[in-house]
């Protein structure tokens, strides 16, 4: 028996994988204070043995609350002498995600009093080596250990919990920041120690300097909770050996790994949700397809390309605190559930940027939130269920949301409340369809050729909608959406990841050179994944290499043909060229080709849970087929009467023509004209829609 | 409401998605870290006559300059009698045709509908080399525009879609970075093609009436957003004034003086008394004039509310031609784009905080601080150009103190500085130190924001360096009883140890074991530092951003050894210092220089 939980905001939830393949799904509340005990609280709830359990897979939104509140440890920093600055100044950004705030001249940023902002490590506590490396790699100045030992001293007298060593140039050449690291070990064995070489080897000092701050932040805190954690589950007699998290990148990894590079586990919770869909894409033979995961507060996107999410290498944390590690690329789109309409002094209807967010949460979880959100536009329309919502975890107040939306927004619009609401969700649809096309675009390709994986409670309900306003055909909706995202934690693989900067021209690398560094890449992937309990023999390794011209700044992630030629460079040089005219529309002389970044990554592949058959009794249809309802069609710019079928008794391959509702116990569908929607033999919802 | 409105709302959702769109094609297509990583690049969509619909930011002095331009170049067009084609794509940097200044080169297209030009696409970008008598164009001794680099009226890179290579032969060979500039500009072509592919997608969705009819609410939306703004503002008359330190020919201050009158449904900014245009390049074009009026109004607004012709349009931009903010042909106008436009914002600031004190900051670093070196690399042999701004304080706000160390200063932040790996990676420098400036803030109830210090030095050989730097001699003024900045420098510090400070503005060389410091611009104070929480003194001192020396100074804290503080000595001293007159006048010269002290007199403000 294999075994999911996810801390989220709100909820905490299990998913339980039985060894005949079935799903037994639960939740309970997040408990903040202690976020173990909520974990107690399902596990007991589900009412799971664990001595039948083999794995826990666990996903947590620990690592970027402790982030966001700033409630990590006591940290220090080490830098290169001259530079213990670089975190404080940023490069000079004053925003890195919203170019409007150029003209913002009341914007904070992590840098003292004001704003609440204090820089992760506050500069009395940034310590400087007379130590250098050069852009070579040749050590210009060794690390000498009586400075060490000086700062040391320091580190004693003001209580420091854990400290981040970060040298110019030492993902070209650890050597400094080892013998730093060493001699702190010695002198104080328990410290919490991050030496950027091993958090986040890559070019760019400020970028290595902020993950590896944010890594020693977060280190000791997460080290607290997974120990804490193991204990408990100990005491349920549950080996802790066979407990893994979700890290960004959408792989699972060993405690042993998360305790010492928790950074990686920063977006843990999301990601499950895109390692389901990738997982779903995969067993549909899908290539291309737009994750969409839409909850009560939040809405998510990630694309996945020939069968494998896009990642990035890069993210901000609320624009804030920047961190540089593989995660797959999720965008938060625009506006989500919990985005407020509001009416701005000029008359116009607005939807976000202020969000209600887990707490209080729109007007309809009834726990004080006042603003109407998009979530409530949605239980308006009877897009969702009031009784069922979050597997009837929270009753929603429909009178209370119809009372505030009328007061709110209807009464000022002098519009009907139907109307009120569905120009919220047209407004919030636009905003997420537009997030979505950036988040496709930037990476060169065209939302129409993609497939749409909605799910989570309100996913399907936009869905429809999105894929109109981004040309999308295909729209696949999974069993039990809301709770997909879980499962997401039974289907990802066993994965480390291991990267390397080393920017040179392609063709001045010998070809040996290209694949020692991937081979010792490779070596401490196996040694881990085994580790962790992988079979050798069954570890997937790809490798991938960061590629642009000369002169540009933007690299372009390449995944290396498997086969080799005589001189597989030619190789990877044709490789770059196809993407690059693919993204850019040109491609250029392979001479100026440089590589930047090694990248190799092992994947041990888990069991996969069986889905559900649908009927096949075709006449099951007319059992399907409920009662008409009214219903806005956009298309016709009015309420209209329509079918409404009850997806559970649809049989497989019947084709229902739109317009259509088809209502679940957590969520429900608009199928709009000009579109058909059927179930497949796995019981997905698939609605297709001609232009 | 009708249903109508939110359509508009939406169609103007979806145009604000194509420049998001454009921004994306051009930066990640771009070669240059200009584009690329500093961006210093604007896209937008505007209408047939030249009106501003929706524009994504890169780099605030291209604001004006997308409205002034397309008139320009269209009116240029039709006195030439030139036709446009659908297909047609055009090039203009021309700083007299409404343009910044030369590397600034604006890429056009026009967007067809029924054989009318409905709206044009524009990608406006900095280039890292346009030519001229300096490696990055940043000639800090030029004396007229063609000593500036290669000057393109309106031409057809393409015409009817057929690319005109010999156009672009012509532009590669006249610039020291080909590659660079080709790729660039190519980036350029196809921000603007996609934009007018997404346009006409959108026309042909919503029919191109209710997307006029969506412009059209749109701007009247702009112009309620800051006609709101101005209707809570006295209506009157005020003037300020600030200075340039100098033009690099001549060593005396360049005066902008400024009236705004402010009445129910416009301001109206007159530049009379200004400085007449100089010789030296730091001439403001009207272009750049005005993009700095709007940055000084744009940014007195709510941020989350939206930029387009209506909200700018109710600013009216007088500016004498022949003075220092309207330059004539053909006088050299490269740093009036990044110095002066600073200055205009600054000067129509101290004129409003006279009457908006909880709205206006106290001065900035004030200068995009442009450093350009050119050389050859000893690795490759190659010509390298590079050009870089470091950042620098923006000044206190009237709530909260100024953020240190921001790229461009106020209006900037969007720019990164580059990262020093990248920089010993790709040039033959080495990095010294990058670190924050103790006691650079201007010390205010509400502190200034620091300047840097970057030390560099050159590795195995002699680079031609020029630099075009402002506010080394006069500082980021305080406001409200706050002191000013500390100025910048630019200073060689050669192999015996010997510092010497180098002119703001010109060339010069540097050989093999010099190391060039580079100090930016704290920025200015806000209320009296009498007045500041001795906790946020303490604060400062532990953190070493002010030191003990200037809080018991300037902030009349006193912080003892162990770094607590005094408070029965603080209090006394506090007390004494209130009662000495002119006490700032004299604790200034702390922050300025001699030779500055008069025209920082006189903008100094009284409470």
């Amino acid at each position: 028996m294999r075994v999911g939980i996810d801390i989220g905001g709100t909820f905490t939830d299990i998913v339980i994988l039985t060894d005949e393949g079935n799903l037994v799904i639960e939740k309970t509340l997040t408990t903040q204070e202690d976020l173990t005990k909520g974990v107690v609280n399902v596990i007991t709830k589900s009412g799971l043995d664990l001595r039948k359990v083999s794995f826990i897979f666990h996903a947590t939104t620990q690592g970027s609350n402790a982030v966001i509140e700033g409630k990590g440890a006591k940290t220090a920093l080490i830098t290169t002498k001259g530079f213990r600055d670089i975190l404080e100044i940023r490069r000079g950004q004053k925003t890195a995600t919203n170019p409007r705030d150029t003209y913002n001249l009341q914007k904070d940023l992590p840098q003292g009093y004001f704003g609440g902002y204090f820089p992760l490590v506050e500069r009395r506590y940034r310590y400087e080596i007379n130590e250098r490396t050069l852009s070579n790699g040749e050590v210009l100045k060794e690390v000498e250990e009586k400075e060490v030992l000086g700062i040391i001293e320091k580190i004693k007298k003001e209580g420091i919990e854990s400290v981040a060593i970060v040298y110019l140039f030492s993902f070209l050449n650890p050597n400094n920041e080892l013998k730093t690291k060493n001699i702190i070990k010695d002198k104080i064995p328990d410290l919490y120690v991050s030496a950027s070489f091993e958090v986040a080897p890559i070019i760019r000092e400020y970028e290595r300097t902020s993950t590896t701050v944010i890594n020693a932040f977060i280190g000791p805190l997460i080290s607290r909770y997974l120990n804490k954690l193991i204990q408990i589950l100990s005491e349920l007699n549950f080996d802790s050996r066979n407990l893994y998290v979700m890290q960004s990148n959408g792989g699972l990894a060993s405690i042993e790994e998360v305790k010492s590079k928790p950074v990686f586990i920063l977006e843990s919770g999301p990601t499950a949700g895109v390692a389901a869909a990738r997982w779903l894409a995969n067993l549909l033979n899908i290539k291309d397809v737009i994750s969409f995961d839409m909850g009560g507060t939040t809405a998510k996107a990630a694309v996945i390309k020939d069968g494998e999410p896009l990642y990035s290498d890069e993210f901000w944390v609320e624009d804030k605190y920047f961190v540089a590690i593989p995660h797959v690329d999720l965008v938060e789109v625009g506006a989500g559930g919990g985005s407020i309409a509001w009416i701005d002094k000029f008359g116009a209807l607005r939807v976000g940027p202020q969000s209600a967010a887990a707490y209080p949460g729109p007007i309809c979880y009834d726990r004080g939130g006042t603003e109407p959100t998009v979530t409530d536009a949605d239980l308006i329309l009877g897009y969702i269920d009031p009784e069922y919502f979050a597997g009837g975890e929270i009753k929603l107040n429909v009178k209370k949301t119809q009372e505030l939306m009328k007061l709110k927004i209807a009464d000022k619009l002098k519009m009907s409340l139907e109307e009120t609401a569905l120009s919220i969700i047209q407004l919030a649809n636009v905003k997420m369809s537009n997030a979505i096309r950036l988040a496709i675009v930037r990476k060169g390709y065209d939302p129409e050729d993609f497939t749409m994986i909605a799910f989570g409670g309100a996913g399907p309900v936009h869905a429809t909608f999105l894929a109109k306003n981004l040309g999308i055909k295909r729209i696949v909706i999974p069993v039990a959406p809301a709770n997909f995202s879980a499962l997401g934690l039974l289907v990802a693989d066993l994965k480390i990841e291991e990267i390397l900067s080393k920017p040179k021209k392609l063709y001045e690398f010998d070809q040996q050179e290209i694949e020692n560094i991937f081979r010792i890449l490779e070596e401490k992937i196996l040694s881990k994944l085994v580790q962790a309990g992988a079979k050798g023999d069954k570890v997937q390794l790809i490798r991938y290499l960061d590629m642009r011209y000369e002169g540009q700044v933007h690299e372009l992630t390449v995944k290396l043909p498997n086969k080799q030629a005589f001189d597989w460079r030619d190789d990877i040089a044709n490789e770059f060229a196809k993407l690059h005219k693919k993204v850019y529309g040109y491609d250029m002389d392979s001479k100026l080709i440089e590589v930047i970044t090694f990248r190799s990554v092992g994947i041990y592949p888990t069991q996969k849970p069986n889905l559900p058959h649908p009927p096949t009794d075709k006449n099951m249809i007319e059992k399907a087929l409920r009662k008409k309802r009214k219903v806005f069609i956009e298309e016709y710019n009015q309420f209209m009467d329509v079918n409404v079928y009850l997806r559970e008794l649809i049989p497989i391959d019947v084709i229902i023509e739109g317009p259509a509702v088809i209502e679940e116990k957590f969520s429900s569908v608009i199928v709009p004209p000009n579109a058909i929607a059927y179930v497949d033999e796995l019981s997905n919802l698939i609605i297709e829609i001609r232009s | 409401m009708p249903r109508s409105q939110i359509r508009k709302q939406i169609i103007i959702e979806l145009l604000e998605s194509v420049v998001f769109e454009m921004a994306q094609t051009v930066k990640r297509a771009a070669h240059h870290p200009i584009f690329s990583e500093i961006n210093d690049f604007s896209c937008a969509i505007v209408d047939n006559k030249g009106r501003l619909v929706v524009q994504s930011i890169g780099n605030s002095p291209h604001l004006g300059t997308m409205y002034t331009s397309v008139n320009a170049a269209l009116d240029y067009l039709n006195k030439e009698n030139i036709d446009l084609y659908e297909g047609d794509v055009i090039v203009v940097n021309d700083p007299y045709l409404g343009g910044n200044h030369l590397p600034d080169v604006l890429v056009l297209m026009p967007i067809f509908h029924d054989n009318d030009i409905m709206f044009f696409s524009a990608v406006r970008g900095h280039h890292g080399d346009i030519g001229g008598c300096r490696p990055g164009s940043f000639a800090g001794d030029s004396l007229e525009i063609f000593q500036e680099g290669i000057r393109i009226p309106p031409v057809k890179l393409y015409e009817k879609g057929n690319f005109n290579r010999y156009i672009m032969d012509l532009l590669t060979a006249n610039v020291r970075t080909p590659d660079y500039f080709k790729g660039d500009l190519l980036a350029q072509v196809a921000g603007v093609k996609i934009a007018e592919k997404r346009v006409k997608e959108l026309i042909n969705k919503f029919g191109i009436d209710n997307i006029i009819s969506a412009r059209d609410w749109y701007f009247d939306y702009g112009r309620k957003v800051i006609l709101d703004e101005i209707s809570k503002w006295p209506k009157v008359t005020v003037e300020g004034e600030d200075y340039l330190d100098n033009d690099g020919v001549t060593n005396k201050p360049i005066k902008i003086k400024v009236k705004v009158m402010i009445s129910n449904d416009e301001v109206y900014v007159d530049f009379s008394g200004s400085s007449p245009q100089v010789d030296g390049p730091v001439n403001a074009t009207y272009g750049v004039t005005l993009s700095a009026t709007y940055n000084a109004f744009i940014s007195l607004l709510d941020p989350n509310l939206p930029i387009n012709f209506g909200t700018l349009e109710p600013i009216k931009v007088y500016a004498p031609e022949g003075t220092v903010v309207n330059a004539k042909f053909p006088s050299a106008v490269v740093s009036g784009n990044t110095e002066t436009g600073h200055r205009v914002t600054d000067a129509i600031w101290t004129a409003l905080a006279k009457i908006l004190p909880d709205k206006i900051p106290a001065a900035d670093m004030g200068t995009t601080y442009n450093v350009s070196a050119g050389g050859i690399d000893y690795r490759t042999m190659k010509y390298y150009v590079w050009y870089l701004s470091p950042p620098g304080g923006m000044g206190a706000r009237p709530n909260k103190d100024g953020l240190s160390a921001i790229t461009g200063g106020k209006l900037g932040g969007t720019a990164a500085h580059i990262s020093i790996e990248i920089f010993e990676t790709r040039f033959p420098w080495y990095v010294v130190k990058e670190e924050l400036v103790t006691d650079s803030g201007g010390p205010g109830k509400y502190r200034g924001g620091l300047g840097i210090e970057w030390v560099i030095k050159p590795v195995k050989h002699s680079p031609k360096m020029t630099v075009v730097i402002d506010r080394i001699e006069i500082s980021p003024y305080g406001l409200y009883g706050g002191y000013p900045g500390l100025h910048g420098l630019i200073a060689v510090k050669t192999k015996n140890g010997e510092i010497r400070e180098l002119p703001s503005k010109g060339t010069f060389m540097l050989s093999e074991g010099d190391e060039l410091i580079m100090r930016t611009p704290g920025g200015g104070g806000y209320g009296d530092p009498l007045d500041r929480d001795p906790e946020l003194v303490l604060y400062d001192v532990i953190n070493g951003y002010v030191s003990r020396e200037a809080a018991f100074r300037d902030y009349g804290v006193v912080i003892t050894e162990d770094f607590k503080i005094n408070y029965e000595e603080t209090k006394k001293i506090r007390l004494i210092a209130k009662s000495i007159k002119n006490r700032s006048k004299i604790l200034i010269d702390q922050y300025t220089k001699p030779y500055s002290k008069n025209s920082f007199r006189l903008i100094e403000m009284k409470q």
